[in-house]
């Protein structure tokens, strides 16, 4: 979804000019609860963890939505090293602290306790869904800082990704004549919060919202202890429109079913699904052979969709088709956040690494690969992106991951091993290790790592104990790294 | 940098000076072929014709007369004809020999009177150092008279022969004109021949390369028994010794160097005698610096190069230290294996399998490229690693070759195919595919009334009906214009 990033590097929203501005709309009232947001961000570099990119603006909006709690979007605040509010009409910015931020709803919560607003913020009423036909109103700044109101009409559901990395999320497509400049734009329906603005194309006129019933959820449920963000079924399917695969796994006559195709190890649906099986209702909708259902607000949509309106935890009733015969059973949804992937796509806020004696050592992510840009499938190391798409989504109960020797930068300590570069490491110190946290635990336990077993080759690197601590002070002196160990969280 | 052969076929350059002098005329042939390579992609049929030219000269070996020329410059040849400057009437040809790793070939002319007054040109026994003056002679573009260019030696180095893409030998660089039509003709040194000019640098003006003589000596030699078997592989990845703590590792004395054995190939000669962390101290009684350099005649040279020079079957020795104890160990040299090695592929007919409307194929380097550029999404992704890193990490153990699913000749009945386009079969029909042989005969046999391919690192299987499958085979094949099903045939060598 282009449509996503577009947005943020297009914001225009601009701070008002001093003194206050007179609303000429009809929603006065949410000049206390409309707020620009300000944020600058800088991203730790994938490649070289110990340095920070240079500092980015983005703008949007954020809304108030309890005391001294706002909502924003997760993609205007990643990554934040600060984040300001501005009343609507006001030249002030006040800061902002990151609540909670969840990536795969691109949502986040600020808390604006210790802002010392000029008037108390007033919380919307967020509520409902808005539906596919139906109007509303969005409200954003105009140059000034005067609000203004421009009108929406809602024309389909669909689930969307906002980014390469993350799920597809239950989204509104929504045609806007006046252009929107900001995410985080509220969308208003009878005076509620309905939705909030993702993204907007001004080419289209098109832009996509999260629903109040997605935001509303995640109100209640960030701020509390335990968060477990986004619910997973924990299966993945593929439409079933072949009829010669039809017959094969015997799924029922009609255009009823879709093709189990795997399961996501250490969730519910690992024990009750295999794949082949053909699932043909969801929470009591039956799914046709492309996965749609029909949703009475929101019409035909995947059924995924339904799963965005649960918590993990929650039971969900299903039927399914196994070698022709019927089953229903109940099945519970997994936090996305509890599943521990090998490879993860990214390991923010802060990617931990150790540099001994040159050696740069760190877990394997996505994040990494993309750093080799656009066309990282080509350009990155074709075999850490072959484990990775492979093997990246691998249950890892117990924190495995693909621990990786990236580079080495050269020093007298590693002559002679300064070609190595994006090798899986296999063993330190002798010993069998199947992430970085290993090689952290048998450093703590030995003091150095000196022995580095590739999987590539069967012979260690060795590093000489006696020279590597001037050697270290040497390798962080010279290439300016102010700390040859972050252990991450 | 992007290294060009110099066939006429692929001509860029501009006409390079002429000096004529000498009489090369009964020495130096210009080679004109037609050559028609196949479509991988439609592997049933093959591409247009092409005109292709080049040089080549007479060369002894014991009482017999050839003409040694470039392997690609008679590649997928189908007529050749040679042409002497002095004898015009051009005389049919016939490749003898050809070794694809090496680029060089050997032709051979029936007709008795060619032979007639033929100066074989004499062999050069010494490597020509830098600076040492050479002369190229051929028929590059631009004319039907032989073309003498001059120039130096500007460099001695070890490096990619773009034939194949994949073998790296010695090779001469040279600052003497060699352009399109060179290709096959001797570069001369002191009037004997010290290499065959055989690539240029595109872009780059006044470098050329020639195949030297201990290339040319490697392949004569390995052929005087009647066929070609190829430079053997050693098999073994090394790690040079310059790290002390590394030596202090491997319990090197300080006044033995060598490179330590990191990895053996199981295909390669080095299995089974040598082990990894063996240290490599000399190859055949010459000392192997830290670095991995032998000194030979005083010139510093890759201790590789020192290995290349041997021939299949001759046994190679090398000092190891192992454990602390010092080995002298002899390893018979064996026939290369060319498993995941994507070769360019030349004169061999694609093979393929066709079931409904679905061409399988075996992957090669013709495929990988012309796929390479679709390769930055993740269902072509795995082609990339099996190009780069297939041999290395040891795929062969699972499969001979890889199966792709190439390509879909629309038809109703594989209407839902295209997901699993470029993908590679794992099994068929419940049985594990290792080749394409396995391949057609995991067909005779479906799975309850339906064909069911696996693909690697799939979830997903592609199903297709069996007798759907066979009924409309005829239908499909004529509608494509596909002359067979199948063509088995042999894996490429």
């Amino acid at each position: 979804m282009k449509r996503f990033l577009f947005l943020i590097l297009l914001s225009v929203v601009t701070a008002t000019a001093a003194g206050s501005a007179e609303d000429s709309s009809a929603t006065p009232s949410l000049r206390r609860s409309l707020f620009g947001l300000r944020v600058t961000a800088q991203r730790v570099d994938p490649v070289q963890p110990w340095k920070k990119g240079p500092p980015e603006r983005r703008i949007g909006y954020s809304l108030a939505v309890g005391t001294n709690v706002f909502l924003t979007t997760e993609q205007l605040v990643r990554d934040a090293t600060l984040v300001e509010v501005n009343p609507a009409g006001s030249a002030r910015f006040y800061p902002a602290r990151v609540l909670r931020s969840d990536r795969d709803l691109n949502l986040a919560l600020l808390d604006v306790s210790k802002a010392e607003l000029p008037e108390a913020p007033i919380p919307l009423e967020v509520t409902g869904l808005p539906f596919p036909g139906s109007k509303g109103t969005f409200v954003q700044f105009e140059d000034g800082g005067t609000l203004q109101e421009g009108d929406i009409q809602i024309l389909r559901a669909s689930m969307e990704s906002p980014s390469e990395d993350t799920p597809a999320l239950l989204t509104l497509e929504f045609l806007a004549e006046i252009p929107l400049n900001g995410q985080g734009a509220p969308i208003l329906q009878n005076g509620c919060l309905t939705g909030m603005a993702a993204s907007y194309d001004r080419a289209t006129k098109l832009g996509l919202l999260y629903p109040g019933r997605s935001l509303k959820r995640f109100i209640d449920d960030a701020p509390k202890p335990g968060y477990q963000g986004l619910a997973l079924a924990g299966l993945a399917w593929k439409p079933l429109p072949d009829p010669a695969k039809r017959r094969f796994l015997l799924a029922p006559a009609g255009d009823r079913g879709v093709q189990v195709i795997s399961t996501v190890k250490g969730t519910d649906a690992d024990t009750l699904f295999k794949p082949g099986d053909v699932l043909t209702a969801w929470s009591g909708y039956p799914i046709d052979q492309q996965g749609y259902y029909a949703d009475p607000a929101l019409g035909r949509i995947l059924f995924p969709a339904l799963i965005s309106a649960c918590r993990p935890g929650d039971a969900i009733p299903f039927t399914l088709l196994r070698n022709g015969v019927e089953t229903q059973a109940l099945v519970h949804l997994t936090a996305r956040g509890a599943l521990r992937r090998r490879a993860p796509e990214h390991d923010n806020p802060q990617p931990a690494y150790l540099i001994e004696g040159g050696l740069v050592m760190r877990d394997l992510t996505g994040d990494y690969l993309r750093a080799a840009g656009t066309e990282w499938m080509l350009r990155a190391n074709s075999r850490l992106v072959h484990l990775y798409l492979t093997k990246g989504e691998e249950d890892a109960p117990n924190g495995e991951r693909f621990p990786i020797l990236a580079y080495v930068l050269p020093d007298t300590i590693n002559v002679g091993y300064q070609e190595f570069r994006d090798a899986l490491i296999a063993t330190a110190n002798g010993q069998p290790v199947h992430s970085l946290k290993d090689i952290l635990r048998i450093r703590e336990k030995d003091g150095t790592i000196t022995r580095l077993g590739l999987a590539e080759m069967d012979v260690d690197l060795a590093l000489d104990a006696a020279s590597l601590p001037a050697a270290n002070t040497r390798i962080a002196e010279n290439y300016r790294i102010p700390a040859l160990l972050v252990p991450g969280e | 940098m992007q290294i060009r052969l110099v066939g006429i076929v692929v001509a860029l350059a501009t006409l390079a000076p002429v000096t004529h002098a000498g009489n090369f005329g009964q020495s130096v042939v210009k080679i004109a072929v037609t050559a028609q390579r196949p479509d991988f992609s439609l592997p049933w049929q093959d591409a247009g014709f092409i005109k292709m030219g080049g040089s080549g000269f007479i060369i002894q070996e014991g009482r017999k007369r050839w003409i040694l020329t470039n392997a690609h410059v008679i590649s997928d040849a189908r007529f050749i004809e040679v042409k002497r400057e002095d004898n015009p009437r051009p005389r049919r040809a016939r490749v003898a020999f050809v070794g694809h790793d090496c680029d060089l070939a050997v032709l051979d002319v029936s007709e008795a009177d060619f032979w007639t007054d033929t100066q074989p040109l004499p062999f050069s026994e010494t490597l020509p150092e830098l600076d040492d003056q050479v002369v190229a002679v051929g028929y590059p573009m631009g004319g039907d008279r032989i073309s003498l260019t001059r120039g130096v030696v500007s460099r001695i180095d070890y490096n990619v022969y773009t034939h194949s893409d994949v073998d790296s030998h010695l090779v001469l660089q040279v600052d003497a004109a060699i352009n399109p039509g060179n290709s096959g003709g001797p570069v001369l040194y002191k009037g004997r021949v010290a290499g065959v000019a055989f690539q240029g640098i595109q872009q780059a003006q006044n470098i050329g390369y020639a195949i030297p003589m201990p290339v040319i000596r490697h392949f004569l030699d390995d052929i005087a028994d009647g066929a070609y078997d190829g430079y053997p592989d050693l098999g073994v990845t090394h790690l040079e010794t310059r790290n002390p703590a590394l030596r202090q590792a491997l319990h090197l004395p300080p006044a033995k160097t060598g490179v330590v054995v990191c990895k053996i190939d199981p295909l390669g000669s080095a299995a089974g005698t040598l082990l990894p962390g063996d240290v490599l101290l000399s190859i055949d009684g010459i000392p192997i610096d830290d670095a991995g350099s032998v000194r030979v005649k005083g010139v510093p040279m890759d201790y590789i190069e020192l290995f290349e020079r041997k021939q299949v079957g001759q046994p190679i020795k090398f000092d190891v230290w192992r454990k602390g104890a010092l080995l002298t160990l002899s390893i018979p040299l064996r026939r290369p294996s060319d498993a995941f090695r994507f070769r360019s592929n030349y004169d061999v007919r694609p093979r393929y399998v066709i079931a409904g409307g679905l061409v399988f194929a075996p992957l090669t380097r013709e495929l990988l490229l012309t796929l390479a550029k679709q390769a930055g999404k993740p269902d072509t992704q795995h082609l990339l690693y099996d190009w780069f890193f297939g041999r290395l990490d040891e795929l062969f153990r699972e499969q001979d070759e890889r199966v792709i699913l190439l390509r879909r000749l629309p038809h109703p009945i594989n209407a839902y195919a295209d997901p699993f386009l470029h993908a590679e079969i794992s099994d068929v029909n419940g049985k594990a595919v290792r080749n394409l042989t396995d391949l057609a005969t995991a067909l005779r046999e479906p799975m309850n009334g339906f064909h069911v391919f696996h693909f690697l690192d799939r979830k997903d299987d592609l199903v297709l009906d069996a007798a759907e499958t066979a009924k409309t085979e005829p239908e499909l094949l004529a509608a494509y214009g596909v002359p067979a099903p199948a063509f088995i045939g042999a894996p490429a060598p």
